[in-house]
């Protein structure tokens, strides 16, 4: 018919409830499209921003290290910096330094050298110590070694000189400041952190800075005459408007000056003293900016989180594609008997696919434009000013306009699906396999996809070695919750086809409803039990790694603080927190299977003083007084590892060693994998010396472990006695990338699974408000024969809680059956101990499921008293 | 000189799934069409008239047997050849009649041809034209889709009751131009219990299950009631101009039928609305007090069965509900009304006639003192028609005050008084 044709474009204006789904299908499906590259874009700028951040501005902008250059022309070389530091891009206030070495006279008879130094605002970015006024800061180091305080005055000479006759000159103390290393982590010094720090824990520390003012700098050096003066000029970058684009040009931008800097004579280098050859034939300048090592960090972070962002926009486009074919079906259904007419009249499936296709065309358009429009609005709104630039926005756009071709595609091909045709049309194969029950589908890849995750397919390693969920992590428990769902469905519609008519009548209506069930109802459970077992999955497995990491941190760190010692050393003078030097013997001890055992050693009061655990139920800070326990003599009482197999000796360097097993729990110390014993250290010493071995063994480590503000820590631990190196809190494990991507995604799969959960309610709910439509009729006259309204409101809410619960039953027993077989399998730190263990949030998975119900049951009891507010009597006329 | 056969069927039989097993809807069937005839089909719902219909329009294909159609056996043909067989040669016209016309379309959007729009002035719709579906009237609707199918000149028609929702006037216009298709040519095909059609028939093909059937039993009355008889006064009810019901009076005695006829349009149905409570009178007084289902007895044109519930659950369902389960009452109904082989069954696994016949049961369950029945018969062939009539006339022996709408002048021979009404006014009484 020809007229069908002309009418298609606007045809669905005809049927509001069809327009909707398909703007909506289309809308959903162009958004969740898009979303991808604008979420790349959105995280690459804010993992650059959050780089630049962490590695801070100044070493992400452009540092210029200028050597031995005159003292003449220091003024004009800090000039020519700023002027040069207007050229650059997302520049910040440069910071200039000048600096000489020289030596301190008369120091007690120990040379001790300082770095004249004038520097951009560096007073605010010390911690003054003591002093007022003007004058001159030296560190607390420097102070103490040369016996200054504020007031008094220091005497310079020469940086290398045996010359008794050398100039002095003299410069006025005026504060003290505390050590720039306790002082490290303000970005403001990230560029001299290698001047700052000693190369390694044997060096010596290197000379502190003398911070004075220019002027000063200039008199002590016209004074001193230093052979040269070095320069550094830093432009930092200004974090707050980089975008990863921009910031790219702006490596460019880097890269050029870098080279123009290296040219001999060039304008760009002169007048900051570049292009010069020094005498040992390097470079007089030194140009460097960590930006590149920042937007490679950045594109990692997005390759490690490339999966994740698949995962949200592929569920989410998934969703929408469904959606898009769930609308073709619809389409159909609500248009019953115009399809049946035109099958009457001999019209092709094919042409009736095409021609909603038409029809669809520019509802998708409109809806598609929306769905574009407010992931684009919410990017802009949501990620750093300038994410998007036109390349990114063209890639949405392309993606988007795929996107809704393919949901025109899938609402038409489904039309054309539904399009009636004969009951014997169809190929005797494909009946027969309609026989089958669907379930079987979904239940044989659970099978597949759990085969794959106990074998080792639980985790993927990135580029940059980091380890994430693996998409069959995913997709478990939508797989088996789809299957189980079904099967469940069955069995719930049949038990209720059981109920007599004698038993009450809100649950014989609920009960014969459901058993009346058909195709929209099941698959509407089935959705909400597989979004609800994705919810509870990804909750589940959210709490464990949780659980794990924090377990794991405090296992492996000790307490709040750890830092590496000689075991042998001890505090001797007072330290302010509580604190616990352990020996930790990885190399000397075995069990007779030859297997090795570690030995943690330590004060048992120190250690439950110092030991932090979380409220888990295997503390082992009760069990450490066993430690004290009289034993018999050579005998090493201990509190085993998990792990630790039940034997009566150990070998420690050769010999063999009685051990009396006073309890077993994780205890900090231990790693994953390989048993350990904890151990008194007095009763380890006596054992040692009872069984002729050394203690400490050859290859023992020690490590201090502290309780307190690990700041305040840190800061005490570099002032005492022993300097502790590599020290750890525990933020550093739990601020494991792979510790975060994990959250990261087990946090988009709960936040996916919530939505289809909703998704699922609001399907249902939909579902029941048709029906209610339809229902006007049947209502009124239930309404005459004396059933009330409350009643029958009472009955759908049964009927909808019971759907609900179900759906909720299926899913917790699938989420938490398929966490706790994969729980060790996604432990994103295998090699902390102790193992991931099960954790499942029941009261927030018992308040979100039932809530769920509770809340679906009163919405369908809404629906059903609007409903009966309807005017029957229309309903009733017969046009 | 023979007519030349143009569809021949030969033990055709099918079967649908259901609830309760499969159900049998022909059962080897036999029969011949002939060509430029028109031919009625007749039978009791249920018996599959409409199946068979299908099965001829290849909507549908047989369990066994062969359906022929000038000697090509229409089962055996390609999906391309039955695609071309249901464009090219059989137009089907299905029973409701809003389901035989494209609803965002125009009236005048149907015809291919805008000459076929001439179509539409004997019928009486030359002024809706530009109308769409839902802008015309159940009358308009059946005889535009009428005029829709003669214009696809097919050389058969197969029409599902057309005249089933048509007042006498309307049918009649219905059954001349399906005449006059057969006087041109065209094989027509009917599945009808309208004994106008059957009259006018060349050939009628009765689907009747030879098996004998108990009849007309009629429910037993223990619990007969004393009835309250209904008084209506100078009833009016306006919509804007029109004058729906208009200054309506009459008296039904308990224990007596009273026939409202009238064509579609008349206002009868509007008037069994307001006497049922559905919509309020501008003036005048039904008469009418308590509404409750035990009270007034109520039978709509869509009956409002409710879909899980089975035949005897939906009949026993106002029982249920009151708290006062009689089985055997509800037994009694389904034996009278035919439906007690259908008990265990949902409603759509049943046909419109015997969905009609439930809602009926249904309605006088409760003995009530008035029963409000609008059109009851209208998808009854004739022997389900007496059905009906033999429940109705034992819910008068129990004293209720049985009120009939319809357009179908049969009814008059069951009524202790039939009113005339036109134009919303009541024409004439007979007392």
């Amino acid at each position: 018919m020809r007229a069908l044709w002309l009418a298609a474009p606007l045809a669905l204006t005809r049927y509001a409830g069809v327009l909707a789904a398909v703007v909506v299908a289309a809308a959903l499906a162009a958004g969740a499209a898009a979303s991808s590259p604008f979420v790349r874009a959105g995280v690459e700028s804010s993992s650059l921003r959050g780089e630049v951040s962490a590695m801070s501005k100044y070493a992400a902008g452009l540092s210029i290290v200028s050597k031995q250059n005159p003292l003449a022309g220091d003024t004009a070389r800090r000039a020519a910096a700023l002027r040069f530091g207007r050229r650059l891009a997302f520049a910040g206030r440069p910071v200039l330094t000048t600096r000489f070495p020289a030596q301190v006279a008369g120091a007690d008879g120990n040379a001790l050298t300082v770095i004249v130094m004038a520097r951009t605002g560096a007073i605010a970015h010390v911690k003054p110590l003591s002093g007022s006024g003007t004058g001159a800061w030296v560190s607390r180091a420097a102070a103490q070694t040369a016996s200054l305080r504020p007031g008094t005055t220091l005497h310079l000479t020469e940086f290398v000189t045996s010359d008794e006759k050398a100039p002095l000159a003299t410069v006025h103390i005026g504060h003290i400041y505390e050590s720039l290393e306790t002082n490290l982590e303000d970005p403001y010094w990230a560029n001299l952190v290698q001047d700052i720090r000693p190369p390694t824990l044997d060096s010596s520390a290197p000379p502190s800075y003398l911070f004075v003012s220019e002027q000063t700098l200039l008199r002590l050096a016209r004074i001193l005459k230093p052979d040269k003066v070095d320069n550094m000029f830093e432009f930092p970058v200004a974090a707050s408007k980089l975008r990863y684009v921009a910031a790219q040009k702006l490596r460019q931008q880097y890269t050029r000056l870098g080279n123009e800097l290296r040219q001999a004579g060039s304008r760009t280098s002169a007048p900051l003293g570049c292009g010069r050859v020094l005498y040992d034939s390097k470079p007089s300048c030194e140009v460097s900016s960590s930006l590149e090592a920042a937007l490679l960090i950045a594109s990692n972070d997005v390759s490690a989180l490339s999966s994740t962002i698949w995962l949200l926009s592929g569920c989410a486009l998934g969703i929408a594609l469904l959606v898009a074919a769930a609308v073709g079906v619809f389409l159909v259904r609500r248009r019953r008997d115009e399809a049946e007419l035109l099958f009457a009249r001999g019209e092709r499936s094919v042409t009736f696919a095409v021609r909603i296709a038409l029809e669809c065309l520019v509802p998708v358009v409109v809806g598609g434009a929306a769905g574009f429009g407010i992931a684009l609005l919410a990017l802009r709104v949501a990620a750093p000013a300038g994410t998007l630039d036109s390349g990114t926005e063209w890639s949405g756009v392309r993606y988007a306009v795929v996107a809704c071709a393919v949901a025109i595609f899938l609402v038409a091909l489904t039309a054309g699906a539904a399009f009636p045709r004969r009951s014997d049309a169809q190929h005797p194969l494909l009946r027969r396999l309609r026989r089958v029950p669907w379930e079987i589908l979904p239940l044989a890849g659970t099978g597949i996809v759990l085969g794959l995750l106990l074998t080792g397919g639980g985790l993927v390693h990135d580029a940059s070695g980091d380890v994430h969920p693996s998409l069959y992590v995913f997709l478990l428990p939508v797989l088996a919750a789809a299957g189980l769902g079904g099967v469940a469905a069955r069995a719930f519609r049949s038990g209720t086809r059981r109920t007599p008519p004698s038993a009450p009548l809100p649950l014989f209506f609920s009960a014969r409803r459901i058993a009346a069930a058909r195709g929209l109802v099941i698959a509407v459970v089935v959705a909400a039990a597989t979004s609800l077992a994705v919810f509870a999955y990804a909750t589940t497995l959210s709490s464990t790694v949780s659980r794990a990491i924090a377990e794991k941190a405090y296992v492996s760190n000790g307490s709040d603080v750890q830092g590496v010692v000689d075991p042998s050393e001890q505090i001797y003078n007072h330290f302010p927190f509580p604190a616990a030097i352990v020996e930790i013997d990885t190399t000397n001890a075995f069990i007779s299977d030859g297997h090795s055992v570690d030995i943690v050693a330590g004060d048992p009061t120190q250690l439950v003083d110092v030991i932090r655990w979380g409220p888990w139920s295997d503390d082992p800070r009760p069990l450490i007084p066993r430690l004290d326990q009289s034993a018999p003599r050579g005998v090493l009482t201990a509190i085993a590892s998990p792990d630790m197999p039940d034997v009566g000796a150990i070998t420690d360097q050769g010999v063999t060693v009685p051990i009396h097993i006073a309890a077993r729990a994780p205890f900090p110390g231990m790693s994953g994998g390989r048993p350990a014993l904890l151990v008194s250290r007095s009763t380890l010493r006596q054992v040692a010396a009872a069984h002729h071995f050394s203690d400490p063994g050859f290859g023992a480590g020690g490590v201090i472990w502290a309780r307190g503000d690990p700041r305040q820590i840190e800061g005490a631990l570099l002032a005492s006695n022993i300097r502790p190196a590599f020290l750890t809190t525990y933020a550093h494990i739990r601020g494991d990338p792979s510790v975060r991507a994990g959250k990261r995604s087990y946090g988009y799969l709960r936040t996916i699974g919530g939505a289809a959960v909703l998704l699922a309610l609001v399907a249902l709910l939909l579902y029941l408000q048709a029906r209610q439509r339809e229902q006007i009729i049947a209502g009124a006259l239930l309404r005459r024969m004396g059933r009330r309204v409350s009643a029958d409101a009472a009955t759908v809410a049964l009927e909808t809680a019971a759907l609900v619960l179900v759906a909720f039953i299926v899913g917790l027993v699938v989420a938490v059956s398929a966490a706790r077989l994969v729980a060790r399998h996604v432990d994103p730190l295998p090699q902390y101990a102790p193992g991931a263990a099960l954790v499942a949030p029941w009261t927030t998975l018992l308040v979100v499921g039932l809530g769920a119900a509770v809340v679906a049951g009163l919405l369908a009891a809404g629906l059903v008293v609007r409903a009966s507010r309807t005017d029957a009597s229309e309903a009733l006329r017969v046009a | 000189m023979l007519e030349p056969t143009m569809i021949e069927c030969r033990d055709v039989r099918k079967t649908y799934a259901s609830s309760a097993g499969g159900v049998e809807a022909l059962h080897a069937v036999n029969a011949t069409f002939l060509a430029g005839k028109l031919s009625a089909l007749v039978g009791p719902s249920g018996c599959g008239k409409s199946t068979l219909l299908r099965l001829l329009a290849a909507l549908d294909g047989p369990d066994s047997g062969a359906i022929c159609a000038r000697d090509t056996d229409v089962a055996a043909l390609s999906p391309g050849a039955l695609r071309a067989y249901r464009r090219d040669v059989v137009t089907y016209v299905a029973q409701r009649a809003v389901a035989n016309l494209v609803p965002h379309l125009r009236l005048r959007d149907h015809f291919e041809n805008r000459a076929d729009l001439q179509l539409l002035e004997p019928l009486g719709l030359s002024s809706h034209a530009r109308s769409r579906p839902d802008q015309l009237s159940g009358g308009e609707q059946a005889r535009a889709a009428l005029a829709v199918a003669v214009a696809r000149r097919t050389p058969v028609m197969l029409l599902d009751e057309p005249t089933a929702e048509l007042d006498r006037a309307t049918a009649r216009h219905v059954v001349e131009e399906l005449a006059a298709a057969a006087a041109r040519g065209v094989t027509v095909i009917v599945a009808t219990h309208d004994p106008d059609v059957v009259e006018q028939a060349d050939v009628v093909v009765d689907m009747t299950d030879p098996q004998p059937v108990t009849d007309h039993v009629a429910p037993s009355s223990p619990g007969a009631r004393v009835g309250k008889p209904l008084v209506v006064r100078s009833v009016t009810k306006r919509y804007g101009e029109t004058h729906a019901v208009e200054n309506v009076s009459f008296e039904l005695p308990a224990g007596e039928i009273g026939v409202l006829l009238g064509r579609s349009g008349s206002g009868k149905s509007t008037l069994l609305m307001i006497l049922g409570g559905w919509l309020p009178a501008d003036s005048g007084d039904t008469g009418v007090g308590s509404t409750s289902w035990a009270e007034v007895g109520y039978l709509p044109q869509r009956f409002g069965l409710l879909p899980e519930l089975s035949v005897a659950e939906n009949v026993g369902l106002p029982m249920r509900i009151a708290g006062d389960v009689d089985d055997e009452r509800v037994q009694a109904l389904l034996d009278a009304l035919g439906l007690a082989h259908l008990a265990t069954r949902l409603p759509a696994e049943t046909s419109i006639g015997q969905q009609q016949r439930v809602a009926l049961a249904r309605a006088l369950v409760q003995r009530p003192a008035l029963l409000l029945a609008d059109e009851p018969t209208s998808h009854q062939d004739r022997r389900s028609a007496d059905r009906v009539w033999a429940a109705i006339a034992a819910a008068r022996e129990d004293g209720t005050a049985c009120l009939v709408a319809t357009h179908d002048g049969a009814a008059a021979a069951h009524a202790d008084r039939v009113w005339e009404i036109a134009d919303g006014r009541l024409a004439s009484g007979v007392g």
